[in-house]
C-alpha cells in the first residue's frame, strides 16, 4: 500500500538541514528512523508536504564523552545505544530502555531523537481512515471532542517513549538547533504535557543531540517496562530510577520517572523528599510508589484498562527503585 | 528397500521457501493486471438504500465498479451447503462492519482507493445485536430472514438426572472464550485471468475445489468454467477455508476478461475474514468420590457473527467432544449458534474443540482438587480405552492412546519433579497444570471423501495427483512419503501435481486434521487400483491369472513360481506403447454414521486423535503476568509418517495455545492491527518437549491419524490449570490476560 | 528521482517516485518477491532486508533511502550457487513450515551470527523476537540457528 504523496529532501549536513527547515518553515517533516512516522503516514494521521530524511547527516550520529558529559547524536540508533559498553556500565537505565524498544530490526532503524520526539498515542486516534471517517475529529486531530473520555476538555493520549524516562532520571538535556542558533534544555522541558501536541519543538527546529551529565560517586539506575509480551510492545507502564548513595549507603540523590502514565513522562518529585539522606528501605520505596500512583494519569485508551495500568505504576516504581539500588556496585 | 514412512524426510517445499522463490498469493503478478479493492460497510447493521458509483467511475485509472447487481449467479456463498448465507457484495443489507458493498477494478491501488472513497452508499441504520443470548430472545430484530438462530445440536446419552443423583460431588461452572484471529502471516491474495474459455484463479487457499464450486455458483457457471490453482499458502489455520479474494477476482474476470489481482491489507484481513467462535459453556459435572464421572450436562451458546460459515460444524463438534476423552454414562449436551452483527466466525484450528476442551479440562481439574486426586490420575480413572463408548454411542475399538499420553506426561512431570512451589522472585508462584483432549479426524458425521491419482511413467518415475492444499502443515511431503512407501519408489522419483482443479480431483478441505488420514488413504487406494491395472496387464503378458500375481519390490511375481516376474515399468512401457496411461484412481471416505438430529447418536468420525499436556507456569501475583516455563505434550497420532514434522506441529500448537490462553482476543471495532492483537513472540515461548505416542489406527495409512489441530487443543487448559495450581485462582474466561488474573487474585484476597 | 544502489551484488540504477516504499520497489518494480509483507507497519518482521549488512524493515523505508546502499534480500543471501548455511539449517532442522516468515528469519539470523558466533538459545530468541511466526512455535527455528552457528548441517 502506498504512502500519501510528499516531496523528499535529503540534506547531508546539519547546516543544510537547518536551512531547509527554515526555508520550508512548518512544512518539512524531519524523518529519522521512520518507524513511528511512516506508520502514522500510512494511517493518514499526518500528511507532510516535505519529508526531510536526516539519515545521511553523519555528524548527527555516534556516542562521545568527556570527563563530565556523554553526548549522543540525535540520529544514533537505539541498537548502538543498547550495545554501547559505556552506557551499559555507567548509564544502565538508558541502555535498558534502548534495549527494551520493540525488537532488533526496529532498534536498528529507530534513533534516539525519533524515540524522544514520538507522538502520543490513543486507541481512538491511532486508527485508519476507515474507522475515523464519519467521526468528528478529536482534540488530537484538531477537533474538540475526546472519545476516550467523553465530555472531557482535553486530550488524554499517552506518551509511550521508552528513552525519555530513563534519560530524565539521569538529568539529561537535549540540544535543539535552528538556523543560526542553538539551545539546550532539560529533557522534561521537551514535553508540553498536552496530548494534543506533546512535543515542544518549533517547526524550524531539530533535536540534534542528547547530553547526559556523568554522575559522580556511587550510583545505580534501572528502567523497568511492563507489557503483555516480552518483545515488540510499547510500555503499558514503565518506570526509570536513578539512585546515588554516599559511603554510609545513605541516599544522596534520587530521581524516579514514569512512562506511559500520561501525555508526558511523569517525574515523581516526592522521591527526593522521601529518600534523601536516608537509607533505602522498603517503607520509603512504598511511599514513593504511592506518590507515583497518585501522579499517574490514566484513562481507558490503551491495551488494558486504566484501573489495571494504574495499579501497575506502584509495582513498577518499586521494581525500578529496587533494581537501581541492586545495580550499585 | 528404504523406508520413507516414519522417517524425518526433509520437507519437499522447504527448499523453495528457504530460498524465497515460492510464490504466495500476494506475490502473484501478471504485467498489466488490474488491482481490485472492496468498498466496505462502516455500519454493523444497515439497509442499503442506494449505491452511487458515478463519481467514483470518473476517477482516472478506474476501469469498472461492481455491485451486487453485477453478480450473474447466486449471490450467496458458504462452505456448508445448507447454510450459504453470505453475500459477495451486499444486496439489501449489511450485517457487520466490513461487509463488502462494491468492488473497484483500477489500474493502480491509489486510484482504486480514491474510487472506494468516492462511492456513495446511502444506508438506513438498523439496531445491531452484539450478544448471542440477546440475539436469541424473542422480538429481537432479525439479522437473517430465517431468524437469528443459525443451528443447534444435541447429544443425549443415558439418564442425566440419574447420573447426577448417583454423584457424590457436582461441579457447576460457566466458561467463556473470545473471538480469535488466525493471523496467518500471509494475507489473503491472488490473481485471476481468462484463458481457454475459463476463469483461472490463482490464490492462497485451503480448499481449491470448494473455491471453484462456489465461485462458479456466484457467477452462474458450471464448475468446469472455473479453474482454481492453489499457490503457495502462508498459513491457514482455518482462515483460508472460506473464499475471500477468490469471489471478487472471479467476478472481475467474468466481466472484464482480463487479468486482475487482489491482496488484502492486514487491516482488511482482520476485519473481514473468519474468526474463532466465542462460546459460552455452562457445565454441570457429576462424579463419585473415587473420581469416576457419572454425568455431564452442558449448555453451549456460540456467537457466529454475521454469517454462518462453519458455524454448524463448530457447534456439532463442540457438542460431540463435550465430555472430553472420558467415559461418561449419562450425558446431555445442548448447543446453539446465534447470529450477531459482529465479524463472522468460521473454522479455526480445532472447530470448537479448543474452546470446549478448556471447559471440560477445567471441570476435571476442579474435581481433582475437590476430591484430592492427582490431576493425571483422575484423567486415567476416566479415560477412554479400547471398547469404551462415547457420548454419541460410538464404540472405540482401536487406536485409543489417551492413557498412554497421560503416562508419558506423568513420566516427564515426575522425572523433572515439576510441582507447585514459590518462584525465585518475591510474589511469584509456580504451578503445574494438565490438559487432555480427543479430536475426531475429518468432518462430523457427513461424507467427506478425498480422491487422488497415481500414475507411473515409463522412465521409472511416478506422478501423484492430489487436490489436498499444502498450507504449511506438510501434506505435500506426507502424501509423497505415503506414496513412496506404498509404491516402493524413492520420494524424489515422484512428481507432485497438487491443488489445481484442472488436473487434480477433489481432496476436500485441508481442515479437520484430515489430510494425512483421508487423503493419505486415497493415495493408498489409488495405488491399490494401480496394482490391479498392472496385474491385469501382467496377466496378459505372463499368461497367468491375476489372482496368482503379487506386486513386490517393483516387480510382479507369480505366487506359485517366484522365478516368473516382470518389472512394473516394463509393463508401463508396454501400456504406454498401446496408448494407455497407467494411472490408479483412489478414493477414501471415512466410515461414519450421521448423527441422529434428536439424540446425537451415531458415528461422527472414523477415528480420533488423543493427547495430554503438562505445563509449568509462573504467576507474578503483583502483575498477573504468566510465564510458561515448560511444556510437555504427548500426542497419539496413530503413526508418525514424519516424526520431525509431527513435532513441528506440536510446538506450533503449543504456541497458538499459549496465545489463546494468555493474550489473544479479537475485540470487534477495537482490534485492527498487530498492535492490538497479540500473538506470542519467540520471547514468550518455553522450550517444549514434544512426545509422539503411536497407537496405530488400523484404517489409517500405515496406521496414521492426524495432529494439526490436536496440537493446539490441550495447551490452554494445561496453562489455566497450572495457574490454579500456582495461586489458587481459576480463570473461566479466556484469555487469562494480566488484568483478568489480577482481578481474580484480588477477589481471592478479598474473600 | 533516479537512485543507484547495489541489490544482491548487482548495481541497480532505477527511476522511482520518492513516496514509494522500499518493499514495493523490491517486490513490484524489481520483481523480487522473496521479501514478504505481512503487516506493512513494522509489527511483524516479515519484510526484513539487510541494508549495508544490518537488518531493517523494508516496509518502513523510502525508496530514496536506497541511494548508495548495499541491499541483500533473501534471494541474494546464498553463496555463489549454493544455499547459505543458514538456509540449509532451516531446511534440515524443520524450521520451515508455511515459509512466509522464513526470509525475514533467515536474514535476522544472518545478522546475529555475524555478530555472535556462538549465541545461546536465549540470545537467538532475542534476535528473532521482532519476527513473528505463527506456524513453528519458534523452537525449530531456534534449533536451526543454533545448528547453523555450530555448522551442524
Amino acid at each position: 500500500m502506498r504512502l500519501p504523496s510528499f516531496n523528499y529532501l535529503e540534506p547531508i549536513t546539519l547546516t543544510d538541514a537547518l536551512n531547509l527547515m527554515e526555508e520550508y518553515h512548518g512544512r518539512a517533516q524531519p524523518l529519522a528512523g521512520g518507524t513511528e512516522l511512516l506508520p502514522r503516514m500510512k494511517l493518514g494521521l499526518t500528511h507532510p508536504t516535505y519529508l526531510m530524511s536526516l539519515k545521511e547527516i553523519h555528524e548527527l550520529k555516534g556516542i562521545k564523552s568527556n570527563k563530565n558529559e556523554l553526548y549522543i547524536g540525535g540520529m544514533t540508533s537505539l541498537r548502538e545505544i543498547f550495545l554501547s559498553t559505556l552506557l551499559q556500565q555507567k548509564f544502565l537505565a538508558i541502555s535498558e530502555a534502548a534495549g527494551s524498544v520493540a525488537a532488533p530490526p526496529l532498534r536498528n532503524m529507530g534513533t534516539i531523537a525519533g524515540n524522544l520526539c514520538q507522538d502520543t498515542r490513543c486507541f481512538f486516534y491511532n486508527q485508519s481512515y476507515f474507522w475515523r471517517r464519519g467521526l468528528k475529529p478529536c482534540f488530537k486531530a484538531g477537533g474538540n471532542v475526546c472519545y476516550a473520555v467523553p465530555g472531557s476538555k482535553k486530550c488524554f493520549s499517552v506518551y509511550q517513549g521508552d528513552l525519555a524516562p530513563a534519560l530524565i532520571a539521569f538529568n539529561a538535556k537535549v540540544r535543539i538547533e535552528k538556523k543560526g542558533s542553538s539551545r539546550i534544555i532539560p529533557i522534561e522541558e521537551l514535553f508540553s504535557g498536552k496530548g494534543e501536541k506533546p512535543i515542544v519543538i518549533a517547526d524550524d527546529e531539530l533535536l540534534t543531540q542528547v547530553i547526559v551529565p556523568i554522575p559522580e560517586g556511587i550510583y545505580g539506575s534501572s528502567y523497568r517496562k511492563f507489557r503483555l509480551r516480552n518483545a515488540l510492545d510499547y510500555p503499558l507502564v514503565s518506570a526509570a530510577a536513578f539512585l546515588a548513595i554516599d559511603s554510609e549507603k545513605k541516599v544522596k540523590s534520587v530521581k524516579v520517572v514514569l512512562g506511559a502514565a500520561g501525555p508526558a513522562p511523569v517525574i515523581v518529585k516526592e522521591a527526593e523528599d522521601i529518600l534523601k539522606g536516608k537509607k533505602v528501605e522498603e517503607s520509603a520505596i512504598n511511599e514513593i510508589a504511592e506518590a507515583a500512583y497518585k501522579r499517574a494519569q490514566m484513562v481507558d485508551n490503551l491495551g488494558l484498562p486504566a484501573s489495571y495500568r494504574k495499579k501497575m505504576v506502584r509495582v513498577f516504581t518499586k521494581r525500578a527503585i529496587e533494581n537501581a539500588f541492586n545495580s550499585i556496585k | 528397500m528404504v523406508d520413507f514412512v516414519g522417517k524425518d524426510i526433509l520437507r519437499v517445499d522447504a527448499f523453495d521457501k528457504a530460498l524465497g522463490s515460492i510464490l504466495y498469493g500476494p506475490d502473484q503478478n501478471i504485467e498489466g493486471a488490474l488491482w481490485l479493492l472492496a468498498k466496505r460497510s462502516p455500519y454493523p447493521h444497515a439497509r442499503i438504500l442506494s449505491i452511487d458509483t458515478s463519481q467514483a467511475e470518473t476517477i482516472d485509472g478506474v476501469v469498472r465498479i461492481f455491485t451486487a447487481a453485477d453478480i450473474p449467479g447466486e449471490n450467496s456463498f458458504g462452505i456448508i451447503p445448507v447454510t450459504k448465507d453470505q453475500t459477495l457484495l451486499a444486496k439489501d443489507k449489511v450485517r457487520y462492519i466490513g461487509d463488502a458493498v462494491a468492488l473497484v477494478a483500477a489500474y493502480d491501488l491509489k486510484s482504486a482507493k480514491e474510487a472506494v472513497d468516492k462511492i456513495k452508499v446511502n444506508y438506513e441504520e438498523l439496531p445491531a445485536i452484539y450478544d448471542p443470548e440477546e440475539s436469541l430472545k424473542k422480538g429481537r430484530i432479525l439479522i437473517h430472514e430465517k431468524g437469528n438462530l443459525l443451528c443447534s445440536s444435541r447429544i443425549i446419552k443415558g439418564d442425566i438426572e440419574k447420573g447426577f443423583s448417583n454423584a457424590d460431588i457436582i461441579i457447576e461452572r460457566e466458561y467463556r472464550t473470545s473471538r480469535l484471529e488466525h493471523l496467518s502471516l500471509e494475507p489473503e491474495g491472488g490473481i485471476g485471468y481468462f484463458e481457454d474459455g475459463r476463469i483461472v484463479i490463482i490464490a492462497s487457499t485451503q480448499n481449491p475445489h470448494y473455491d471453484r464450486d462456489d465461485v462458479a455458483r456466484l457467477l452462474g457457471l458450471s464448475p468446469d468454467k472455473v479453474r482454481v490453482i492453489q499457490c503457495g499458502t502462508g498459513g491457514g489455520f482455518g482462515g483460508k477455508l472460506d473464499i475471500s479474494v477468490q469471489g471478487f477476482i472471479g467476478l472481475a474476470v467474468y466481466h472484464l476478461k482480463r487479468a486482475v489481482r487482489m491482496v488484502y491489507s492486514r487491516e482488511e484481513s482482520f476485519l473481514t475474514t473468519a474468526k474463532r467462535h466465542p462460546l459460552i459453556m455452562r457445565y454441570k459435572t457429576g462424579a463419585k468420590k473415587d473420581g469416576k464421572l457419572t454425568a455431564v450436562k452442558v449448555d453451549i451458546i456460540g456467537d457466529t457473527g454475521a454469517y454462518a460459515s462453519y458455524g454448524l460444524a463448530v457447534i456439532m463438534r463442540a457438542t460431540v467432544h463435550a465430555t472430553g476423552p472420558y467415559e461418561v454414562e449419562n450425558v446431555y449436551v445442548d448447543g446453539k449458534m446465534a447470529y450477531t452483527n459482529l465479524p463472522w466466525c468460521g473454522a479455526m484450528r480445532g472447530f470448537g474443540v479448543p474452546q470446549i476442551a478448556f471447559a471440560h479440562e477445567s471441570q476435571m481439574d476442579i474435581l481433582a482438587h475437590e476430591l484430592n486426586i492427582d490431576p493425571i490420575d483422575i484423567r486415567l480413572i476416566n479415560a477412554f480405552k479400547k471398547g469404551s463408548v462415547t457420548a454419541t454411542g460410538q464404540r472405540l475399538d482401536h487406536s485409543v492412546g489417551i492413557k498412554e499420553s497421560l503416562y508419558k506426561i506423568k513420566e516427564i512431570r515426575d522425572k523433572y519433579s515439576w510441582s507447585k512451589k514459590k518462584g525465585e522472585r518475591l510474589g511469584t508462584y509456580i504451578g503445574v497444570g494438565v490438559g487432555s483432549m480427543w479430536y475426531g479426524i475429518g468432518n462430523t458425521g457427513v461424507p467427506n471423501p478425498s480422491t487422488a491419482q497415481v500414475e507411473l511413467l515409463p522412465d521409472g518415475s511416478a506422478i501423484l495427483y492430489t487436490g489436498a492444499a499444502e498450507i504449511g502443515q506438510g501434506s505435500d511431503t506426507i502424501l509423497l512419503q505415503i506414496a513412496s512407501q506404498r509404491l516402493g519408489i524413492a520420494i524424489d522419483r515422484i512428481k507432485l501435481v497438487r491443488g489445481d482443479t484442472l488436473y487434480t480431483t477433489n481432496a476436500g478441505a485441508t481442515s479437520a486434521s484430515r489430510q494425512t488420514y483421508i487423503s493419505g488413504n486415497a493415495v493408498m487406494d489409488s495405488i491399490d487400483h494401480l496394482e490391479d491395472i498392472l496385474k491385469a496387464e501382467a496377466s496378459e503378458q505372463m499368461d497367468l491369472p491375476s489372482s496368482e500375481l503379487i506386486v513386490k519390490d517393483g516387480k510382479i511375481f507369480s505366487i506359485k513360481d517366484s522365478s516368473k516376474s516382470i518389472d512394473i515399468f516394463e509393463l508401463v512401457k508396454i501400456c504406454n506403447k498401446n496408448k494407455v496411461r497407467v494411472i490408479g484412481e483412489g478414493r477414501f471416505d471415512p466410515p461414519t454414521i450421521k448423527l441422529d438430529p434428536e439424540t446425537g447418536q451415531g458415528v461422527p468420525y472414523a477415528t480420533y486423535a488423543f493427547a495430554s499436556q503438562v505445563s509449568r507456569v509462573e504467576v507474578d501475583t503483583f502483575t498477573g503476568f504468566i510465564k510458561v516455563l515448560n511444556s510437555a505434550s504427548a500426542h497419539d497420532v496413530g503413526k508418525a509418517i514424519n516424526p520431525k514434522m509431527v513435532k513441528g506441529q506440536i510446538t506450533s500448537g503449543v504456541a497458538m495455545g499459549i496465545g489463546m490462553a494468555l493474550m489473544e482476543e479479537f475485540v470487534p471495532n477495537k482490534t485492527k492491527s498487530l498492535k492490538d492483537y497479540y500473538i506470542p513472540t519467540s520471547m514468550d515461548m518455553p522450550e517444549i518437549i514434544p512426545i509422539i505416542v503411536e497407537d496405530k489406527e488400523p484404517t489409517g495409512p500405515f496406521g496414521a491419524k492426524g495432529v494439526g489441530e490436536p496440537a493446539l487443543i490441550p495447551t490452554a487448559p494445561a496453562i489455566i490449570n497450572g495457574i490454579y495450581d500456582a495461586v489458587g485462582v481459576r480463570i473461566t474466561h479466556l484469555p487469562a490476560n494480566l488484568e483478568r488474573v489480577i482481578g481474580e487474585l484480588l477477589k481471592k484476597e478479598g474473600a | 528521482m533516479k537512485i543507484r544502489f547495489i541489490l544482491n551484488g548487482e548495481t541497480k540504477v532505477i527511476d522511482v517516485e520518492a513516496d514509494r516504499r522500499v518493499i514495493d520497489v523490491i517486490r513490484e518494480d524489481l520483481g523480487l518477491t522473496g521479501t514478504k509483507e505481512a503487516c506493512g507497519r513494522g509489527e511483524c518482521g516479515s519484510c526484513t532486508i539487510l541494508v549495508d549488512g544490518s537488518p531493517k524493515l523494508s516496509c518502513l523505508m523510502l525508496a530514496a533511502q536506497l541511494e548508495g546502499r548495499e541491499i541483500i534480500t533473501i534471494e541474494g543471501i546464498k553463496k555463489d550457487s549454493d544455499m547459505h548455511p543458514i538456509q540449509e539449517a532451516f531446511i534440515k532442522h524443520g524450521a520451515v513450515q508455511c515459509g512466509f516468515c522464513t526470509p525475514g528469519m533467515v536474514l535476522v539470523s544472518f545478522d546475529l551470527l555475524k555478530r555472535n558466533k556462538k549465541p545461546s538459545r536465549d540470545e537467538i530468541r532475542e534476535a528473532i523476537s521482532g519476527n513473528l511466526c505463527r506456524c513453528t512455535g519458534y523452537q525449530k527455528i531456534v534449533d536451526a540457528i543454533e545448528a547453523a552457528a555450530k555448522r551442524e548441517l
